[in-house]
């Protein structure tokens, strides 16, 4: 599970309220407490570094613009994770619009899957493996990129960040129920996908 | 049991997600511990949920390091151009670049340079890289840097640097066995490794080092490293730091052709802002004497970018105030 990023609590307040006092330096800092979780959680969602670069930016700019609305309702990572989940959704239901697939460019040497020349935490083993293991990430990249923008979106939060259904309910405006329900769509329909491998 | 699917089972496999989530209720859990405890089929079926679950894993992706900082650089550099969010109590800026300063500084330099805010400075860096040898460096003439005798220092390397508190700096160096050096930034040999060592292939020894040579940019062979520093640095913030211990010299001929080269190369936009600001700000500030001296090749790019390339509102604006402060036009012609 990732750890969930961010500074402590007492110095985030602190942070928090030195940056909408104008502090500056602040600001900086919570930025870089949260934004590599930021541009994890969008370039695994979107696979494609420039989508994610978009989604940082333009996230990052909501916060500095909106700060002052900020009332501590809830916490600074629930807060910013809706503004960077807001912008994922609306860039997944783009593609879907548009039934984009933004993930694969034509090269010289044929179709490519952009997502296979990333960086991945890869198994690497005995060559019977790695074809299997290959053959599998490849199907788990489909799967994924078939189920509706939420469920990928609930995937990703609980699988990859390691946040909790409470949370994520909390950061997508539903219940934890909800969020549990999309959960188990999102499982039901990836098992079914993958039954031939598992 | 029989390992057939019956009803139990069927709500047992519905529930294994969550349970390896950890999202079941205490209730839940109990339920299908139970039926785990019985039932060897439904022990497979949480094996091959594992397995599944790790092969999730092996799709993830890590954005690299150099995204991150080229994500930190542009919203470092769209930061600058935004108004103060509006109902802050907006802390005032002793100069126009003074929350930008400490926003480059922050997001753009390795995270091992990341010090507590007051905290003395103090360098923590691994190991080393430049090898202090005399000799003339690219970029630097016939000046006191290039002149300096390291010969007694032999072969070395610079592994860290730290201000004491008297003001002198406590530089360990690496050699054929590690020896010590304390001394003031004036002092000769002080000067002479520091300005070897912005040459380290280690970026936040060379951030460090640039900084504490923006003091003492008065010296014309720190100013010349400082000079190579912004043409040559790999690292975005450690040529930040440079510009900034050159914005007093923006008269002199050599810095001003550096900030044009920025201009018209740099490929951090960052680096582009802060350079078209300091000429702005140097011009604005000359004599009519010097204002007298065309310095044709800075008005060449700064047409050119008028015309041609720039697109930021921006560094358009920026190019034209100084274009009208040399008096020349915004054409080409």
């Amino acid at each position: 599970m990732a750890p969930k990023p961010g500074v402590q609590q007492m110095d985030e307040t602190a942070l928090i309220k030195a940056a909408q006092a104008g502090d500056q330096d602040a600001f900086g800092q919570l930025v870089r407490a949260y934004d590599q979780s930021v541009l994890r959680l969008a370039m695994n969602l979107l696979r494609s570094p420039e989508d994610a670069q978009d989604i940082y930016q333009e996230a990052f700019l909501r916060v500095y613009r909106n700060l002052n609305n900020f009332r501590f309702d809830c916490s600074f990572h629930t807060w910013l994770y809706r503004i960077v989940t807001n912008l994922c959704l609306d860039q997944l239901r783009k593609r879907k619009v548009r039934k984009e697939e933004p993930t694969v460019i034509t090269t010289a040497e044929g179709v490519l899957d952009r997502a296979d020349t990333l960086a991945e935490a890869r198994a690497d083993g005995d060559p019977q493996r790695s074809l299997y293991s290959g053959q599998l990430r490849r199907k788990i990249k489909d799967v994924l990129s078939g189920l509706t923008p939420r469920e990928r979106m609930v995937f990703e939060m609980r699988h990859y960040q390691g946040l909790r259904l409470r949370n994520i309910g909390e950061i997508l405006g539903t219940s934890e129920e909800a969020a549990k329900n999309c959960l188990f769509r999102a499982n039901q329909k990836m098992r079914a996908a993958l039954g031939e491998f598992v | 049991m029989n390992g057939e699917l019956d009803q139990n089972c069927v709500a047992t496999r519905e529930q294994l997600p969550m349970l390896l989530y950890g999202e079941l209720s205490f209730d839940e859990e109990e339920t299908v511990e139970s039926h785990l405890d019985d039932c060897a089929a439904c022990r497979s079926a949480l094996e091959r949920e594992r397995e599944l679950s790790t092969a999730f894993d092996q799709v993830a992706v890590e954005p690299s390091r150099a995204l991150l900082q080229a994500c930190r650089e542009d919203l470092a550099a769209r930061l600058a151009l935004e108004p103060a969010p509006s109902g802050a109590a907006h802390i005032e800026k002793e100069t126009v670049h003074t929350w930008w300063d400490k926003f480059i500084e922050l997001v753009t330099m390795p995270t091992a340079m990341m010090r507590p805010a007051g905290a003395l400075a103090l360098l923590a860096i691994g190991f080393i890289g430049a090898r202090v040898t005399p000799g003339v460096l690219p970029g630097f003439g016939g000046d006191s840097w290039s002149q300096a005798s390291l010969a007694n220092l032999g072969t070395s390397r610079v592994r860290s640097v730290e201000p004491a508190a008297d003001g002198t700096l406590h530089i360990v160096l690496d050699e054929t066995r590690q020896r010590t050096i304390d001394g003031a930034i004036d002092d000769a040999e002080v000067r002479s490794l520091l300005l070897a060592a912005t040459k380290d292939p280690v970026d936040g020894l060379r951030g460090e080092i640039v900084a504490l040579l923006t003091k003492q940019a008065q010296a014309l062979d720190v100013r010349n490293a400082l000079v190579y520093t912004i043409r040559n640095d790999q690292n975005a913030g450690v040529r930040l730091k440079a510009l900034d211990g050159l914005q007093a010299f923006i008269g002199e001929d050599e810095v001003r052709g550096a900030l044009t080269d920025v201009l018209a190369a740099d490929g951090n936009p960052a680096m582009r802002i802060r350079a078209v600001d300091l000429l702005v700000q140097g011009l604005s500030q000359q004599n009519q004497q010097q204002a007298q001296v065309v310095d044709r090749r800075m008005i060449g790019v700064l047409q050119e970018l008028m015309n041609r390339q720039e697109e930021n509102p921006y560094m358009r604006e920026r190019c034209q105030r100084a274009l009208e402060l040399v008096k020349a036009s915004a054409e080409l012609f």
